[in-house]
């Protein structure tokens, strides 16, 4: 009465907005004394406040039995709260979840819609893998609620329970499947979504709804489940490319006429991600462009929306079709200078993957200009002053900047002493810490371009004597380490100093002391490098004047050494430590004799310390040179690896290929491979495209080799090429790069006068380029390669391969841009149970949904005693019958022994005789029916020889193994299909098998079918069998050419996986195209299995044998039915042989055996592969109807479905 | 999938909350990040942006935000529509829904968006149909 309800807590927290802690404070204690009340009212509204609060970060975990209590209320309202509740607040790990199995299971049971959609709309929040497994049962039987509103929520919530219980999924699968034609179009929604997810996981498992989603995609109107549909053919076209083929007209057609952008978008990426592209053949150019001027639209578009998924999906595009996107550059690089972050990121990611020779210098330059403080005349007023000022935008910058130069193998950098420049410049931008990089990049370009060095070291003296950056050595973010890579190149590569002293001077400056350690140590280093190397001038030209300005210097130095002996760095004291040893030492032997004009001994020794001999890089295929040491063998398993492992090793290996660092080539080729792996009948077109793929990579590796730095040869003859490609180069007037240096955007001026210009000489052919200056073609330095290298192979192996040390370094720490450019992995598995769940293999008959153990009442432990007692009974009365009937059909046929007139074998022939064999005779005899010569004394009693005409006798007995002929399975006007299905006598792993022969004839007079083949589609019943094939003839998995008027047969193997029952049908599809003609020929193929292709023929049974089967086990066969055939009876035959012929007829058909045949009946009896028996008897009576005669045979099986599909066989009999 | 579907008012004050997967490590902190990505952008910029490992589409109506966020595989345009389509809902349900209706009617406010988003998927685009469910009760 007195309580609050929510609205009044709000309106009170609103009210004291000063002091609203407290205010909820007390409200929370309210709250715990009023769930514990016994009005389940108050406690409902109790929960709902504490839900409210939750959401303002308040903690109720506390309330969670409460929360259950309520969830039980029978109130609608608070069963809400209840539920809510519990969605926003239980974990997986709430121990009272354990209580709600049977809550939601009574929930669920509800007559009232809305309480079941309350509880399905709780439970998909909370569902945990117990819930899931005890109530999946429930659920899926609501599938078929006569309510859409309670089928579409059951239908999302089985996709969590699938994710906690991915048991449930495989045998609910066919169930969720029907929902894709329910009449209600949410609940098809639905049914698209869960499908769509499911089908990301493991898309194979879904290849078969293709054809009904397509009908979807055509027929529905909905955008929202048409983009799902489109997802999910995205996942499932790089399995099956023929898809591609069909999707392509619908996708094409949407792309040009939707008017909504998010279904234009849709198409658009699914026809790049879904590899579309690359299926279409010859329109693919035509494809992309479309797809590329619709994205244009969205960039040129004021909207930032539809600018944004616009460089999303030329992103997507890049790796497959850059030239096309680097037609649009111009509105991409305007991009990047958007106001919006969000675009501009999505903006250089494509730039990044964009950037070519030609682009790179404006790209670079525009990037630099993020970089740059806008100036005070406006031209930078773009950029907002915290874009410019953030140092993580700035740091990402940078790092793309490098990135995009370095990739592959500085590919795209044509003169290195631009790059040298710009490295130089970023080393300038203050408040970034990427001194690390940097170094990097500067110690690795001069390390491997020689050309560069003159002018490295220029610029590296430049920076080190840059007292604005020494000044930075103190603040937090900085780019002083890149002075260690200043250093290491000045010491490295001194002979191109210009003035040592000076330099020396720079390295011993007193801001040194505040640098990192590590660059302390290298100029350390480096200080006696360079000494070393001036004292190897000075020794030439020594004389006493010279030598006391020697000491002098010397004596400066190693003062100042004195600053870094005092580091508290280990490294840097010891370092320096020693340095002042070797200068005490030359002090010493100079003061030792003053008027020599010889230099001191000590210091000719100096310069051998440090280059004896020159720093090269590693060759990239150097490691892979290093003979492999005798007696080691690695392909042999150091330890067995466990054998499920090996399974999962296809999926691994594929997902340590795609992050592959040469980005152009590689996420196509990875597609290759798997589609390689995953099927067998396509390998034609894989073989081609392969062959398509390998040209392309090897154009590539060309290209690479061009340019790369990484593949000059150490050995002369290799220099020699080196030279020869060099001058090459210079006459392929493509690839001559044309580059205006633009150095000045940093103030730093580029001192490169002194390098003679190389003018590119044109061609005539194609458009005319202005006349640039390029820079002359840079010189590599040689590589190393181990000394005892094997003989080499090729120049084109390992080029992907990189052996450097820096190298790798810069790969992992680029490696997010990379990533950017990479299509998306649609078989990124994630660590899910449902990837494991197979949904091609049938259902077995053990398979089902768990029961839930819960404990039954008294009442329904007596229903159930009493239904048990039932069955028995019931049992034991067929037992008996069983043996009665028996029992008299023995008593029967000894009555008719006393008018025993038993008919000859040759009954056909009307000889009759008489004969006085008894019935045990008789029925030995017919042990082997099949055996002509002993059929010879077979007799038969006919008990009416004249009104009722003889049974037939040993033909029928004898030749029940007919063949049965082919049936028709498909003519149209270029192709006729019949098949054959029969039992094959292997087992494939003990599975019975059925063998399909087809027999195709091209009907068509002039026209050729050629790339026909068949597509066997796994259904639960029948799997394709690939590794058995008929000795002689073709297998259906063969891919035929028929030539007009040919045939050809071909055998298909199937495991009978299944059940026999009705309606089995073993499916392919047919696929074939006609010459000269572009139409797509797919058509579905369905072959009706009878239940008479599984009898077995070759155990003849023997009336006596007959009878103590149904004696002894006459209750298995549990089941019954009864087939009448009616038999028109014309004037010209004679009854007799027309009743012949109808019992000929149905046994060849049903290829049931003649047991025994008495007067006016037969027995007939058949056993499947699977031991299913089948028993009946045969009965005529001509009587009932004038003209006709009617067969009625009572059949008794052990198999309902067996029965059932028997049935319906006989009773499509036409006599 | 949808992940989280959040609505907050410019003061980053969350007024709605539903998560879709698994709750974020500190659920306040988490939505107040977020909610500050959204609120700094202008007018002009795009409606999408990235925040951690989520992408956000959002959209404003007078001084609240409609947050969406997923990880992957959704349509940004789609879910655009998607927002539009529960204002609508709230808009014909509430007669001109305001900042103080979803504040004081929180738990119809989760009614209509259960209606239309169910377990991160887009369960219902028909406006009737939503209500339908809702007013029943």
């Amino acid at each position: 009465m007195f309580e609050k309800s929510l609205t009044d807590l709000i309106r009170g927290i609103r009210a004291n907005k000063k002091n609203e802690q407290k205010y909820i404070a007390v409200c929370l204690q309210e709250i715990r004394n009023e769930v514990k009340s016994n009005d389940i009212d108050v406690k409902g509204i109790a929960v709902a406040k504490l839900t409210y609060l939750q959401m303002l970060g308040y903690d109720m975990s506390w309330a969670s039995f409460h929360i259950v209590e309520v969830m039980s209320s029978p109130k609608l309202l608070h069963k809400r709260a209840g539920y809510l509740a519990a969605a926003q607040s239980f974990q997986q790990d709430t121990d009272v979840l354990m209580l709600t199995t049977n809550l939601i299971k009574k929930d669920l049971a509800s007559s009232q819609p809305l309480e079941i959609g309350i509880a399905v709309n709780g439970l998909s929040h909370i569902v945990t893998p117990d819930l899931a497994r005890d109530l999946c049962q429930d659920l899926v039987a609501m599938l078929n609620h006569s309510r859409p509103y309670i089928r579409k929520k059951v239908v999302l919530v089985l996709y969590k329970v699938f994710l906690k219980f991915p048991e449930a999924l495989r045998v609910s699968f066919p169930r969720l499947k029907e929902k894709l034609e329910d009449a209600d179009p949410s609940v098809v929604s639905a049914t698209v979504s869960v499908i769509c997810e499911l089908a990301r996981k493991s898309p194979r498992n879904y290849l078969s709804l293709a054809p009904q989603l397509f009908r979807l995609l055509t027929t529905s109107a909905n955008n929202w489940m048409l983009i799902k549909i489109i997802k999910m053919f995205a996942s499932l076209t790089p399995l099956e490319p023929r898809l591609i083929k069909k999707l392509l007209p619908p996708l094409t057609s949407l792309i040009q006429t939707t008017p909504a952008m998010s279904l234009l978008y849709e198409c658009i990426h699914t026809v790049i991600t879904g590899g579309f592209l690359e299926a279409a053949g010859d329109s693919s150019h035509a494809l992309a462009a479309t797809c590329v001027n619709k994205l244009r639209r969205f960039l040129e578009d004021p909207d930032q929306n539809l600018k944004y998924v616009g460089l999303l999906a030329m992103s997507r595009l890049l790796s497959t079709h850059p030239k096309l996107i680097s037609e649009h550059k111009d509105i991409i690089l305007e991009c990047i200078d958007d106001d919006d972050f969000s675009i501009r990121f999505r903006a250089l990611d494509l730039v990044v993957g964009m950037a070519n020779k030609k682009s790179l210098v404006d790209i670079v330059k525009r990037l630099i200009a993020h970089l740059v403080p806008a100036d005070s005349n406006g031209a930078s007023s773009l950029h907002e002053a915290s874009s410019v000022l953030d140092p993580v935008y700035r740091t990402d910058i940078i790092n793309r900047i490098v990135f995009i130069c370095s990739q592959n193998q500085y590919r795209n950098v044509a003169n290195f002493e631009w790059y040298i420049t710009v490295l130089v410049g970023l080393a300038h931008v203050s408040g970034v810490s990427v001194g690390e990089i940097l170094t990097n990049q500067l110690m690795d370009v001069s390390v491997r371009v020689k050309s560069v060095r003159p002018f490295a070291v220029k610029q590296m003296f430049r920076l080190l004597s840059d007292q604005q950056l020494l000044k930075t050595a103190k603040k937090r973010d900085t780019n002083i380490e890149v002075l260690s890579a200043a250093a290491w190149i000045c010491g490295e590569y001194c002979s191109f100093l210009d003035n040592i002293p000076s330099t020396l001077e720079c390295l011993l400056t007193s801001y040194v002391v505040d640098m990192p350690v590590k660059v302390q140590a290298i100029y350390v280093h480096n200080i006696i490098k360079i000494y070393g190397f001036w004292v190897n001038e000075l020794i030439d030209e020594w004389n006493t004047e010279l030598q006391t300005e020697f000491v002098k210097v010397t004596e400066v130095i190693k003062d100042k050494m004195g600053m870094f002996t005092r580091s508290a760095d280990l490294e840097v004291q010891e370092r320096a430590c020693s340095a002042r040893a070797i200068f005490d030492i030359v002090l010493e032997s100079i003061s030792q004799d003053l008027t020599s004009e010889q230099a001191p001994l000590a210091l000719q020794g100096l310069p051998a310390l440090f280059s004896l001999y020159e720093l090269n890089p590693v060759a990239p295929k150097a490691q892979k040179k290093v003979p492999v040491p005798e007696g080691l063998d690695l392909d042999a398993w150091i330890n067995e690896p466990l054998p499920d492992l090996v399974d999962d090793s296809e999926s691994e290996i594929a997902s340590v290929e795609s992050p592959s660092f040469d980005m152009d080539f590689s996420t196509t080729t990875t597609a290759n491979k798997k589609k390689k792996k995953k099927s067998r009948s396509r390998k034609y077109e894989e073989d081609s495209e392969d062959e398509e793929d390998k040209e392309r990579r090897r154009a590539a590796r060309m290209e690479a080799l061009r340019n790369d730095p990484y593949y000059i040869m150490s050995d002369k003859s290799e220099k020699q090429k080196q030279a020869a490609r060099l001058l090459d180069l210079e006459d392929d007037v493509d690839s001559i790069p044309i580059v205006k240096l633009s150095v000045d955007d940093f103030g730093i001026s580029a001192d490169n006068g002194g390098k003679p210009k190389k003018h590119s000489k044109k061609k005539s052919k194609g458009k005319r380029q202005p006349r640039a200056p390029s820079p002359p073609p840079p010189e590599y330095a040689p590589e190393e390669m181990p000394e005892d290298a094997l003989a080499s192979g090729s120049d084109q192996e390992g080029t992907n391969g990189i052996g450097n040390n820096s190298n790798t370094k810069r790969r992992g720490s680029n490696q997010t841009y990379g990533k950017n450019l990479q299509r998306k992995d649609i078989f990124a598995t994630d660590d899910d149970g449902l990837n494991t769940v197979d949904l091609s293999t049938p259902l077995g008959a053990d398979e089902r949904l768990p029961e839930q153990q819960t404990y039954l009442s008294p009442e329904e432990l007596r229903r159930r005693e009493e239904a048990r007692v039932r069955v028995e009974r019931r049992e034991r009365r067929l037992a008996q019958s069983a043996s009665t009937t028996a029992l008299k059909n023995d008593g029967e046929r000894k009555k008719k022994k006393k008018k025993r007139k038993s008919v000859d074998e040759s009954a056909k022939k009307s000889r009759k005789s008489t004969s006085t064999s008894g019935t045990k005779d008789k029925k030995k005899k017919k042990k082997k029916p099949t055996a002509a010569v002993e059929s010879e004394s077979e007799q038969l009693e006919n008990g009416y020889t004249n009104e009722v005409p003889d049974m037939p006798t040993e033909d029928l007995l004898k030749d029940q193994r007919k063949q049965i002929l082919p049936k028709l399975l498909l003519d149209n006007d270029q192709i006729e299909v019949h098949y054959q299905l029969s039992l094959s006598d292997e087992k494939d792993n003990g599975i019975p098998v059925i063998e399909a022969k087809l027999f195709i004839k091209n009907k068509s007079t002039d026209a050729t079918l050629t790339n026909l083949h068949f597509t066997t589609i796994e259904t639960f019943d029948f799997r394709y069998v690939e590794h058995m094939r008929h000795s002689t003839l073709a297998s259906i998995s063969d891919t035929f050419e028929l030539e007009a008027g040919k045939d050809v047969e071909a055998v298909g193997y199937f495991a009978i996986t299944g059940d026999i029952r009705r309606g089995l049908c073993l499916r392919c599809d047919l696929q074939y195209d006609i010459q000269d003609s572009s139409a797509l020929n797919q058509i579905a193929l369905e072959m009706n299995v009878q239940p008479s292709v599984f009898l077995i023929q070759d155990q003849p049974m023997d009336p006596t044998h007959f009878a103590a089967l149904l004696a002894e086990h006459g209750q298995e066969f549990d089941y019954r039915d009864s087939v009448a055939i009616e038999i028109p009876i014309s004037t010209e035959t004679a009854v007799d042989q027309m009743l012949i012929d109808a019992l000929s007829t149905i046994t060849s058909t049903t290829q049931l055996q003649v047991v025994e045949v008495v007067p006016g009946a037969a027995s007939l009896y058949a056993k499947s592969i699977q031991g299913s028996q089948i028993a009946g008897l045969l009965k005529y009576d001509l009587t009932s109807q004038e003209g006709r005669a009617t067969i009625t045979i009572d059949l008794k099986c052990t198999d309902d479905g067996f029965l059932e599909a028997f049935v319906d066989q006989l009773n499509s009999i036409n006599v | 999938m949808i992940s989280f579907c959040l609505i907050t008012n410019r003061r980053c004050q969350t007024r709605f909350i539903r998560y879709y997967d698994e709750l974020p490590q500190d659920p306040t902190a988490f939505e107040l990040n977020i909610a500050r990505e959204c609120i700094i952008r202008k007018p002009a910029h795009a409606l999408f942006v990235q925040v951690g490992k989520y992408k956000i589409v959002y959209r404003v109506y007078a001084s609240l935000y409609f947050i969406f966020g997923y990880e992957r595989d959704e349509n940004e345009f789609a879910i655009l529509e998607l927002i539009q389509n529960c204002v609508e809902a709230l808009d014909v349900y509430f007669e001109k829904v305001t900042e103080l209706d979803i504040l004081c009617n929180i738990e119809k406010v989760h009614m209509i968006m259960e209606e239309t988003v169910a377990k991160g998927y887009c369960l219902e685009t028909n406006q009737a149909r939503i209500l339908e469910g809702v007013t029943a009760l």
